[in-house]
């Protein structure tokens, strides 16, 4: 038996009593053994405290940001100052609050057309995570993993789709999937489970970006898939990939219109798309991401709106912050151009993640 | 579909209600049982509670925001440690330690930035200090540990990287190792583990000498 394996078995408490005894007597008795097993101890130690201690660091970083929200959420013309963010958080609650109501004072009364159209026909296509049905299958998950040893997480209160825009760990998904959010979780099956903070946002394109803990951060290489910095044009044909579904989605179909009733920021597409599609990539037939899924429209079955990856692309370009700027760098290389789509779809999926997003009430 | 868990990163859902948190006071000695007993509403509310104490004193002192938070959240890892120390004792409020522990960690991290600063060692002026020296030094051994470790994790790569965590972190068996990554038995896993462990050891303590 090596000695790795006898330390080992020693500090985990595997050794019977007998051998343990003897471990220890050699322990006394023989000074280099002793040596390479403390030289051994003080690296596992090490190694526990690294882990337990980023572990820890996560934890503080996503409480800080739920109590007193994210520092580095930056918005394009408003760069909030210490004391909007610190000192006056029930203020601005009480904006948002009153906001929310002319909003609704808006919609509900019958001078607010134009509010009450766009409100109306479109669909933000977040999921609301139904709590009794989740729970439901979260106990029978418990039941039936118990035996596995499987992870089961508390359920989000909204679910949607993100997915990765470069190597470094950004992620981008829909902006109002997590507005107003405690914390934010991404996961598929290669990552599971990691924690994520909003780094950039805006508004007019509702497009979030998020930056995966680095803790948990896969290597990634280059990512298979570009990023569209031209124009798409009408009858183009394109696929989503999403989590509706516990299981990531296929859909297809092509660009047609190239407004959001006139909003320029978004197109037409005739996917049909559903609650929990928000946040996923819109990419033509190449493989180039050409949009951001973000809505549907609610009496037209079969037709939703993305934000356009070529104005993605501009803001992203013209970001102040010049460390900002260079982190967010979108992926340029495009390796599945010539693939079948059931290849490209398997080279795309472990960067297409489940977002989870948890509020307080 | 695999899913292998990570971490949980709030155990009920109850404890991460911040307004739960922000409503309830905590006296010292709760904060202290509840940070022993890693109770994650405690943990929360405590945050909240001093986070402005360390940030005025970090903005005072030539820092920005960001950095307040980060020596905060430093800070309260080196007080979450020792209430993990069994002879651990407190002879002084929170407010005055965290104060003491986040002054400290903040002097030295100017005085490792920039040859410039040099700030006065006169924030006693209100005699709400405590020596916390050696616990800064004990954390600052560990922290250079730390960093070693994390860039030889990452010059390690997959699967190696994953294998020895769920092996010295996880705790799992060699078996569960075996099925995990489709070795064909627990000794071949164990192999595995040793070259693995190997390798990571050679990145680790050939740093060390530079």
């Amino acid at each position: 038996m090596r000695n790795v394996d006898l330390f080992d078995d020693y500090l985990f408490g595997r050794l019977n009593s007998e051998d343990k005894k003897q471990f220890e007597n050699r322990l006394r008795e023989d000074a280099e053994f002793k040596a390479e097993f403390n030289k051994h101890k003080g690296f596992v130690d090490a190694l526990n405290y690294t882990s337990a201690k980023n572990t820890l660091k996560a934890k503080l970083k996503s409480i800080h940001q739920s109590q007193f929200g994210s520092s580095n959420i930056r918005h394009i013309n408003e760069n909030k100052t210490f004391y909007q963010k610190y000192i006056k958080p029930t203020g601005m609650a009480a904006t948002v609050a009153v906001l929310a109501v002319i909003t609704t004072v808006a919609v509900l009364s019958g001078g607010g057309y134009l509010i009450k159209k766009q409100n109306t026909d479109y669909t933000e296509l977040k999921r609301e995570v139904n709590q009794i049905k989740t729970s439901q299958d979260v106990i029978t998950d418990v039941i039936s993993k118990v035996a596995q040893k499987k992870r089961v997480y508390v359920p989000a209160n909204f679910m949607g789709t993100g997915f990765a825009i470069n190597s470094k760990g950004y992620c981008i998904t829909s902006l109002h999937l997590v507005r107003g959010c405690d914390s934010i979780f991404i996961g598929n099956n290669v990552i599971d489970r990691a924690g994520a903070r909003i780094v950039y946002t805006d508004t007019k394109l509702d497009v979030a970006i998020l930056k995966i803990d680095s803790a948990f951060t896969p290597n990634w290489k280059d990512l298979p898939y570009s990023f569209k910095s031209s124009a798409s044009d009408l009858g183009e044909k394109i696929f989503t990939l999403g989590y509706p579904a516990q299981d990531i989605v296929y859909g297809e179909g092509s660009i047609s219109s190239s407004t959001k009733n006139g909003d320029t920021n978004m197109f037409q597409i005739s996917i049909p798309v559903n609650p929990g599609n928000s946040g996923g990539p819109l990419m033509d037939e190449q493989g180039n991401i050409v949009g951001v899924v973000s809505g549907k429209k609610n009496n037209a079955e079969g037709t939703g709106f993305a934000a356009k990856a070529q104005y993605i692309t501009d803001v992203l370009k013209n970001i102040e912050d010049e460390d900002l700027k260079k982190e967010l760098t979108l992926s340029k290389r495009n390796n599945i151009k010539g693939l079948k789509r059931s290849e490209q779809i398997k080279k795309i999926s472990p960067y297409v993640f489940n977002v989870y997003v948890y509020k307080g009430n | 579909m695999e899913k292998i868990g990570l971490l949980l990163p709030f155990t009920r859902i109850k404890e991460r209600n911040p307004g739960m948190a922000a409503k309830r006071q905590f006296t010292d000695t709760e904060f202290l049982e509840g940070l022993r007993s890693s109770d994650d509403l405690v943990l929360t509310a405590l945050y909240k509670k001093y986070f402005g104490v360390v940030l005025k004193y970090v903005l005072n002192n030539s820092g920005t925001e960001e950095e307040a938070q980060d020596i905060y959240q430093e800070t309260v890892i080196v007080l979450y440690n020792n209430t993990q120390k069994p002879e651990f004792e407190l002879n002084c409020a929170i407010q005055t330690y965290i104060y003491s522990v986040a002054k400290r960690l903040w002097l030295k991290q100017l005085n490792k930035n920039s040859n410039v600063y040099k700030l006065p060692d006169n924030a006693d002026e209100d005699g709400t200090l405590v020596d916390v020296s050696s616990e800064v030094s004990d954390y600052e051994e560990k922290e250079k540990n730390l960093l070693r470790m994390n860039d030889s994790l990452v010059g390690l790569g997959e699967p190696c990287k994953t294998l020895i965590e769920d092996f010295y972190i996880k705790h799992l068996s060699m078996e569960e190792i075996s099925e995990k990554f489709g070795y064909t038995n627990a000794d071949n896993a164990k192999n595995q583990k040793y070259k693995c462990l190997q390798r990571l050891k050679r990145l680790f303590f050939n740093e060390e000498g530079k």
